[in-house]
């Protein structure tokens, strides 16, 4: 274990929970971070910008019942250490314990063993790729006016004990890479990105790859120049597998997640146990699947990632929690409890979050629709968790007539409301697909890597914001 | 240690990270330091819930070697630690492309002697934990008082003390300090639900927060929580409207977003790379005529107020658009030397943006309209500066004859930021103070609405 890293001993850490519970409280935890990024940025055909950052801290919290007590020092002589703990301890009101808190080292799984971390690759190695990836975008078209590449790569490793006795370490890779591209044609012009990465090493990066992505940028951009406005009004919506699951994300993820539960702000406040979606539908938030960017071997406070069932066939089985609220709703933790880094408290957080595939084949699906919307790829969502309303935005869409893909559409906002829209999901297909490892997470200021997943479906009716017809 | 010494010592080590920069063969090198304490409280059902404290520390050195950058960051500013930092950064710099179009800024554009804005409140950084306590439960206490169908999702009270130095192998350096606290307080209700509605667990939420840099400048706790109690209740009872083309109104706190839109298209690495609706259009008509918008970073005390640029340019006050001719870009060395042009002091964005007020009033506007919509909030990235393209999630209220006639929500707008600035129908006469964007609410001619 890397407790020289934070300069740490078993008796330390000891001292340190001791402090953090002086005052009383449920429980309290420790949590050390070391973590660096190294971020490459091609423009204009050169490599324009190479930085590298290091992040080092450690929080100390203390909880009792729904309140808790943080503070974080970047200084890790003791000293700063036993002063954090009394501060995360001011929460506590009462004599508290003269316990002592001995911890002992906690295995877990692996779902990202990563041989050959990308960022400990040699810049020769890591910059070819960026090049390699501005060349096939301008080889592909004649219409590139631009072409934008960033290579990221982190490494986190976490070292996390508890007044449980619990002592936990965890190395988190990160890899991202992404083409941007503006392509131009008659005084038209149209922007696309594509981008792929994950918890994943050196041997993910290929030449054809990044070849294929740069193509799939420029592609998508070429046919948003062909691109129609969508009509505006309520139609039936089929979402593509894989990158579609933002639906998921937006429209149940979030309200799902347990401390909006736990306050009751949440559209789906006291309602497990009951039907919530079409019996099409079964959904999981999963922190097992491999090498995914949602993937996580344990949460950072200190318990186990696992698959989670969230709704089966229909039925709200499950809430995503962190320890405080799976105290609150006396259950274990479903192992959802992250932060972006040692500067915040963690909270309910995604992972990975799909649907599992269902009967119908994507042509079944397409054929049943006289006229609607197909949705390929997209650039976000969002939603709010009280009335359940969210927006998501595609970038790639076609229209749909007679059963058939016509031409594609550009500017519009699908909206819906979660309960609604779920409870509409009128076909369910058998192909499933895992989005390409992009996608980022915002809540309350805090940043997190998520996964998404979905197999084709069909939602009978949703508004799509366009401006003809 | 004392303020005054945090400043000394910051712009100290700046300095030596420059010097260190250079001795190690940087032609040029460019130093931030940032230290900061950061308190937060947070209050629900009248007792704190949570409470938060740290200290942070930032170094970031960019440096260039014959026209090469590399940059590196770090929370960690031991002077060791630094020096291999900047190793790393003289090694990443290898592997750069020479960029001709970097330079550090003319040397004349400096801040030499930065103003003082006065954007320290010493008030604020003595006050304690349990006046803070106080605060954030007022705030709550008055938002449940307003009506029984409000639930507290908590009020919260958080300050940061913050020192930042800067210097670079021009000779520049500098430090400041300043001081910034917000309150907020937030909740929802649940809301009626109709026969065959799925979404049997609705609730409307919402809440209202204000951001200041001096303790007296704050509304008062009771008018914080009494505007949030209305931000919650006004959407009670929403549904979604029909589909159509309307004029739509954007109230103050939205209509910033759309001023925040503008912006964005107006700054420099937008333009050089020809990814702005506004590229080429300094000089032309590209708003309605009653649109006049100044950035001003040099009002003392204000939230957006800055002496200097992240480069240690001297900012000065600008008309950024005058009855709606767009008289500037927003640049930096970078983007200037790009475009052949002058920095105008924007590494790092803005200053206190302030939108001229029309002449008629928010009821006024609202009087005017025959069937339209009024937007309370905005979700969703559907905006696109490149082409102007705009389409986003919204909720709001239905206007019909002049009256605000019920809550609506689950709808989107639709448009292209080209033609909705065009067609700015009137900007409202008042402006909602407390924010980096000032402005009052506008209305729009025409917008496709898209509910059922």
């Amino acid at each position: 274990m890397n407790l020289d890293r934070f300069r740490l001993t078993p008796s330390r850490i000891e001292r340190v929970l001791q402090a953090a519970m002086s005052r009383g409280g449920d429980y309290a935890d420790l949590f050390c971070e070391y973590s660096r990024f190294e971020g490459l940025g091609l423009e204009e055909g050169i490599l324009k910008s190479a930085v590298s950052n290091i992040e080092c801290g450690a929080g100390v919290r203390v909880v009792i019942g729904e309140k808790s007590g943080y503070a974080y020092t970047e200084l890790l002589e003791e000293s700063h250490l036993l002063s954090a703990a009394k501060t995360a301890a001011a929460i506590a009101q009462d004599h508290g314990s003269q316990h002592s808190f001995s911890v002992g080292a906690h295995a877990i799984g692996n779902y990202y063993p990563v041989p050959n971390p990308m960022i400990d690759e040699s810049m020769d190695e890591k910059i070819q790729f960026v090049y390699l990836a501005d060349r096939s975008a301008r080889a592909h078209s004649t219409a590139i006016k631009q072409v934008s590449v960033y290579m990221g790569t982190a490494q986190r490793l976490i070292l996390m004990a508890d007044s449980r006795g619990r002592l936990v370490e965890d190395v988190q890779p990160m890899l991202r890479f992404t083409v941007s591209v503006v392509v131009e044609k008659n005084g038209e012009r149209q922007n696309a990105m594509a981008g792929d990465g994950g918890r994943l090493g050196a041997d993910f990066l290929t030449s054809s790859r990044v070849e294929m992505l740069a193509k799939k940028a420029v592609d998508e951009a070429l046919v948003l120049l062909e691109a129609k406005p969508a009509p505006a009004g309520m139609w039936p919506v089929i979402l593509a597998p894989g990158d579609s699951g933002i639906l998921l994300h937006e429209a149940i993820g979030h309200p799902l997640e347990a401390d909006f539960n736990r306050k009751q702000s949440s559209a789906y406040s006291n309602r497990l146990g009951q039907m919530v979606a079409d019996s099409q539908c079964t959904i999981v938030d999963d922190g097992t699947v491999a090498s995914d960017r949602g993937a996580i071997n344990v949460d950072d406070e200190l318990n186990e990632s696992q698959r989670t069932v969230l709704i089966e066939e229909g039925r709200l089985r499950s809430y995503m929690c962190d320890e405080m609220s799976a105290r609150f709703f006396d259950i274990e933790s479903t192992g959802n409890g992250r932060r972006e880094s040692y500067r915040f408290q963690p909270m309910p957080r995604m992972r990975t979050t799909y649907m599992l595939p269902g009967k119908y084949s994507a042509d079944e699906i397409i054929k049943s629709t006289s006229k609607g919307l197909y949705c390929k790829t997209f650039r976000g969502g969002q939603v709010n968790i009280s009335n359940g309303n969210f927006t998501f935005v595609p970038s790639e869409a076609y229209w749909i007539e007679d059963g058939k893909m016509t031409y594609p559409v550009k500017n519009c906002t699908l909206i819906g409301n979660g309960p609604d829209a779920l409870s509409k999901v009128s076909m369910v297909g058998s192909d499933f697909a895992i989005s390409a490892g992009i996608w980022t997470c915002g809540k309350e200021g805090q940043s997190a890597p998520v996964g998404v997943g979905l197999p084709t479906i069909k939602i009978s009716e949703m508004t799509v914001g366009g401006s003809s017809g | 240690m004392t303020e005054d010494n945090k400043k000394t010592q910051l712009r100290d080590t700046a300095e030596w990270l420059v010097e260190t920069a250079v001795k190690m063969g940087a032609s040029t090198a460019e130093a931030h330091m940032n230290h900061s304490r950061d308190f937060e409280l947070e209050v629900r059902g009248s007792e704190i819930e949570n409470l938060s404290e740290a200290e942070s520390h930032g170094a970031s050195i960019t440096v260039s070697r014959d026209g090469k950058r590399a940059s590196v960051q770090s929370s960690d500013t031991e002077r060791n630690h630094l020096r291999t930092l900047i190793e790393k950064a003289m090694y990443l710099c290898e592997y750069t492309d020479k960029d001709d179009s970097f330079s550090l800024p003319p040397v004349d554009r400096l801040a030499r002697e930065p103003q003082d804005l006065d954007l320290f409140d010493q008030r604020l950084a003595v006050l304690s934990v349990d006046d803070k306590f106080r605060l954030a439960q007022r705030a709550e206490k008055q938002m449940m008082a307003h009506n029984n169908r409000i639930i507290s999702n908590g009020s919260s009270f958080s300050d940061t003390i913050s020192t930042s130095a800067m210097a670079s192998s021009q000779g520049f350096s500098a430090s400041i300090q300043a001081t910034i606290a917000g309150m907020g307080v937030s909740g929802f209700a649940n809301d009626d639900v109709v026969d065959g509605d799925l979404n049997t667990g609705r609730k409307q939420s919402g809440g209202w927060s204000q951001q200041t840099r001096f303790f007296d400048m704050f509304d008062s706790p009771e008018s914080l929580g009494e505007r949030a109690a209305i931000d919650i209740l006004r959407l009670l009872g929403a549904k979604k409207p029909h589909t159509g083309k309307y004029p739509v109104y954007f109230e103050p706190a939205t209509a910033r977003t759309l001023w925040r839109h503008l912006l964005s298209a107006m700054t420099g690495s937008h333009i050089y790379r020809d990814e702005s609706f506004l590229a080429g259009k300094v000089g032309e008509q590209v708003t309605s005529d009653n649109v006049t918008i100044i950035d001003d970073p040099l009002i003392p005390r204000a939230l957006a107020s800055h002496p200097y640029d992240d480069e240690g340019v001297a900012c000065a006050r600008r008309d950024l658009i005058d009855a709606g001719v767009l008289n500037t870009y927003l640049l930096s060395t970078y983007s200037a030397n790009k475009l052949g042009l002058q920095t105008t002091g924007h590494a790092g964005g803005t200053g206190n943006i302030l939108i001229k007020p029309g002449d008629q009033s928010e009821d006024q506007l609202i009087k005017s309209i025959d069937k339209g919509v009024w937007i309370t909030g905005l979700s969703g990235q559907g905006v696109n500066v490149a082409t102007g393209d705009y389409s986003r999630g919204a909720e709001g209220l239905w206007i019909e004859k002049g009256q605000v006639c019920y809550p609506i929500m689950e709808f989107t707008i639709n448009s292209n930021l080209k033609t909705m600035f065009q067609h700015i129908a009137a900007v409202a006469s008042e402006p909602e103070l407390g924010w980096s964007v000032v402005t009052p609410g506008l209305l729009i001619d025409e917008m496709s609405v898209s509910g059922v």
